[in-house]
């Protein structure tokens, strides 16, 4: 380096330190946190966090407003058996950190594009200052990330027009700070008796030697979460996420294909089942298989009253309530309320009058049961609130994180983050509770009156499904004497948003509780429910051929 | 980084292949990275593999060797960038055996032969001198050791069950054959035991061990002398050695352009009138590779192994690279392009001024 460069780039090197001595002053009344409750990880995340909030600026460009760090702790250990052989079998660890750095100020800020966060590994040991030397340079990366981002959003504001009670919605809610700090969670099983339940759950599968595939599986997660912003929010929690599942799969004669699965999913490991029930349910399970390759085939088309079991009601409910409750504000210049499709139901009927939906991250157990959405302080360090949202069947709230909408202005506690993803509006515990429901058994006499009023040999009740709602355990149940008989390859058609709204026409006192870890830690929960009016089609998918020749034999 | 395993391979045919191989690798990764103040990406990295935890070098040639990435790292972040030259260099062994795995290695896997995508840079060259003629390049599996190291390449049988064999690729400088996988090309009917890929992919012709030897090789102590004497015969006022060269399969730079791409990173000016050494960064070889091969003049005598990971489209596996240092009479050098990201805007943490003083900062004008 010559010696004019060299003065030239020591000159550069002091004017960055006295822009930076400049601008401490804001230090004095920092309201970040400064009690790290004796935890290495906040510690280092404290320190970085004042040091960039007092010294964070690039050039004479703008400075943070506000900055967080959400360090996610993720243990994962995945294993699965077939044939009662252990297939893989996996222990993974790591830990991520997401930086927000936000310029502008609560009201337009330049969380857009690239300056939505940035995510970068971090060290798993508690060692502070390699913590701390990932932190500032994820947090470098923020900075810069948010700096283009506000630039993006300015450009991309003047070619949008912005109604006016939209340009009222502020980017940022104003929240109260929380300090909450809990226990890390921790894996508390027997990995390698688990191992062992694996190979014995997919040894039963032999018991039926025409299954072409199957498996027992298990994935038990510990997400550790720490989380820390410039307004003063600390907060320290642990989860822990145990499934247990499993799987077959088979060709009926004509070539359709037959899945059928089952999964424990539970928030503690106290709660998984016991060898016995597993034994018990899988082997219920292997032996539908043989059933549904005899079943007769759905029938081309079926309009008419439908019964859902409450565990298939909580798969509808996800599919056609979920996404739309969700306040998720559509991209720049759409003036809708969400992005959903319940963006112009504030207000309206979305459910028959008997149904009133709660959303409660501090719901008790239910039949022994952990709530999978259990939490005190969601991702965003906002307390948890339950939330009302749809009330005698009208839709009065939506579940909301930081990021306001029209006539929302204020987080509900339910800024959730998907692993290590942004936080975003999400569900908890979502409860459906119909204010007349009846015994199960009810409803199928119900059904079975409708069809004799209607004059038809028998109806559909409808006890598990697949991927998209599709019906796996599909039953006719006849109008003479109530037999019940399996059918496959059946699917609705337009099974959407307006059939629950009109369709519904009576509940069961029931429940079931559906637990779900994607997109994270959440439960659905949900009567059985009898519909008046859906179609059911015969599934029109091409068929594979069968095997062209017999498996190897399956005893030893 | 860490990484260990112990793969076993079970292959069977139908044409009576009962293979059965199991070949560990314990591998220690060490890499930095920093930014210069113009936004250039500088890394340095070092890799030790072994076949097991004893065959590693000793902890102090590992952290020896890691000491010399920070103060590389340190003299690369106050070089010069590099600006336009023409003019003799002297690659090392290292770095010529990185240059001859990407620049000849990976022309020669059969496959680049076919395909209409492919350069077939070597195709019709068969029998024909595609190298100065004291040069020989040959591919060899069934080596263990060269030059007292592990060869991270070397396999008995290859994914398609071929028992691997010494092949000879280029000789005395005049191209032989080609590395060939169960897919035959014009004039190659026959695997040559080099169908490799990474478990679950489709095996193609790579490379195992690359051994580069020199029939014109003098003592590595006259090395620098032959370069400044090459200096002072084109009367250039001064010439570049390159200690390394990062190559695809050298796992340095997360945004590594694709396999066959080589990029210089430590590269210096030797003056022929004993000033001493000056590191620049930012260097890009140009011209034609084929072209810059046939302008060696003479290596050395000293053979250098490289282990590494190679990628391409079977995946991800084990190779060496061997040869001697290399004398060029004349390689043309750019300063390449780069990012323009800014250096971080804190010091790190620890290094603030106001954390270890305790006085404010002084204004510029107080300085």
């Amino acid at each position: 380096m010559n010696m004019r460069r060299l003065i030239a780039f020591t000159f550069l090197v002091l004017l960055s330190f006295s822009v930076a001595s400049r601008a401490d002053s804001p230090a004095a009344n920092s309201l970040i946190s400064a009690n790290d409750h004796g935890d290495i990880v906040l510690r280092a995340m404290l320190a970085e966090l004042r040091r960039s909030q007092e010294k964070l600026q690039l050039g004479q460009l703008e400075r943070p407003y506000y900055i967080d760090y959400q360090v996610t702790e993720i243990q994962d250990y995945t294993a699965d058996a077939e044939l009662g052989a252990m297939r893989s079998d996996q222990l993974n660890a790591g830990r991520l950190v997401r930086v927000v750095v936000r310029i502008g100020d609560y009201k337009q800020d330049s969380y857009y594009g690239e300056g939505q966060g940035t995510l970068e590994v971090l060290p798993m040991d508690n060692n502070e200052p390699a913590l701390r030397h990932q932190l500032w340079l994820a947090t470098d990366k923020a900075y810069k990330a948010a700096l283009s981002g506000y630039t993006e959003k300015q450009a991309a504001l003047k070619n949008v027009q912005i109604e006016g009670d939209m340009a009222d919605v502020p980017d940022f809610s104003r929240e109260k700070p929380s300090e909450f700090v809990r226990d890390l969670a921790r894996l508390g099983v027997n990995l390698d008796q688990w191992k062992q339940t694996l190979r014995t759950t997919s040894d039963l599968f032999r018991l039926d030697p025409d299954l072409e595939s199957s498996d027992a599986g298990l994935r038990f997660r510990v997400l550790n979460r720490y989380y820390v912003n410039t307004e003063g929010t600390v907060k320290r929690d642990g989860q822990g996420q145990y499934i247990y599942s499993f799987s077959g799969s088979a060709q009926a004669a004509d070539g359709m294909r037959i899945d059928r699965s089952h999964a424990y999913v539970v928030a503690r490991p106290e709660e998984l089942p016991k060898p016995q029930e597993i034994e018990k349910d899988a082997k219920e399970m292997i032996g539908t298989f043989a059933r549904l390759r005899r079943a007769p085939v759905m029938e081309d088309d079926y309009h008419g009253p439908v019964l859902f079991s409450a565990d298939a009601a909580t798969a509808m409910f996800e599919s056609l309530i979920v996404r739309n409750i969700l306040g998720v504000r559509p991209e720049l210049g759409n003036s809708a309320r969400t992005s959903g499709d319940f963006a112009s139901y504030y207000k309206g009927r979305v459910l028959p009058d008997f149904f009133t939906v709660l959303d409660d991250p501090r719901s008790a157990k239910r039949e022994g049961l952990t709530l999978m959405g259990d939490y005190a302080v969601d991702d965003e360090g906002v307390v948890a609130q339950p939330v009302t949202l749809i009330d005698k069947g009208v839709l009065v709230n939506y579940l909301l994180d930081r990021e306001p909408i029209k006539d929302f202005p204020h987080s509900n506690g339910h800024g959730r983050s998907a692993l290590a993803a942004a936080p975003r509006p999400q569900i908890s515990n979502l409860i459906f509770k119909a204010s007349n429901g009846v015994p199960f058994e009810d409803l199928k006499k119900k059904l079975i009156q409708m069809c004799k009023d209607q004059g038809r040999p028998y109806a559909y009740y409808v006890e598990t499904t697949g991927v998209r709602v599709t019906p796996r355990l599909l039953w006719r149940v006849y109008a003479d004497d109530g037999r019940m008989e399996l059918v496959r390859g059946a699917v609705f058609n337009q099974l959407d948003v307006r059939s629950l709204r009109n369709g519904i026409i009576a509940a069961g006192n029931d429940e079931y509780v559906y637990n779900r870890t994607e997109p994270l830690s959440s439960a659905i929960v949900a009567p059985s429910l009898l519909f008046d009016d859906l179609e059911l089609q015969r599934v029109n998918r091409s068929k594979e051929k069968l095997p062209t020749y017999p498996a190897p034999p399956l005893t030893k | 980084m860490l990484l260990v395993q112990s793969p076993t391979r079970y292959f069977v045919s139908s044409e009576g292949s009962r293979i059965v191989t199991s070949r560990p690798l314990v591998r220690v990764l060490a890499l930095g990275s920093t930014l210069a103040a113009d936004g250039m990406e500088l890394a340095r990295s070092e890799t030790f593999d072994a076949s097991s935890f004893d065959q590693l070098p000793a902890d102090d040639v590992i952290t020896t060797k890691i000491d010399k990435i920070v103060e590389d790292l340190k003299q690369l972040k106050k070089a010069p960038a590099v600006e336009p030259f023409t003019g003799p260099a002297l690659l090392s062994g290292r770095a010529a055996a990185v240059f001859f795995h990407e620049v000849v290695g990976h022309r020669l896997e059969g496959q680049r032969q076919r395909g209409e995508n492919e350069g077939q840079t070597f195709t019709k060259k068969i029998d024909q001198p595609v190298l100065p003629s004291f040069l020989s390049v040959e591919d060899d599996p069934t080596v263990a050791r060269l030059a007292g190291i592990e060869l991270s390449g070397t396999y008995e049988y290859d994914e398609e069950g071929q028992r691997s064999r010494r092949t000879e690729l280029i000789s005395n400088g005049v191209l032989k054959q080609f590395l060939m996988s169960r897919m035959p090309v014009k004039g190659f009917a026959q695997s040559n035991g080099h169908g490799r890929a990474q478990a679950g992919l489709m095996p193609v012709g790579r490379q195992g061990n690359l051994i580069v030897r020199s029939s014109k090789a003098v003592p590595d102590s006259e090395l620098r002398q032959k370069l400044i004497d090459e200096i002072k015969k084109q009367n250039k006022p001064y010439g570049l050695y390159f200690e390394d060269i990062a190559g695809g399969f050298t796992l340095t730079l997360r945004n590594m352009p694709q396999a066959f791409q080589i990029m210089p990173l430590m590269v210096w000016k030797v003056y022929p009138d004993g000033r001493p050494d000056e590191l620049v960064r930012g260097v890009d070889i140009i011209g034609t590779p084929l072209t810059v091969l046939n302008r060696i003049i003479l290596t050395g005598q000293k053979v250098d192994v490289f282990n590494g990971e190679c990628g391409a489209e079977s995946g991800s596996i084990p190779v060496s690279a061997s040869a001697p240092a290399m004398l060029f009479s004349e390689v043309e050098v750019q300063k390449m392009a780069q990012g323009h990201e800014r250096p971080p805007v804190l010091p790190p943490p620890g290094f603030d001024r106001t954390e270890t003083a305790s006085k404010p900062n002084p204004t510029p004008e107080a300085r």
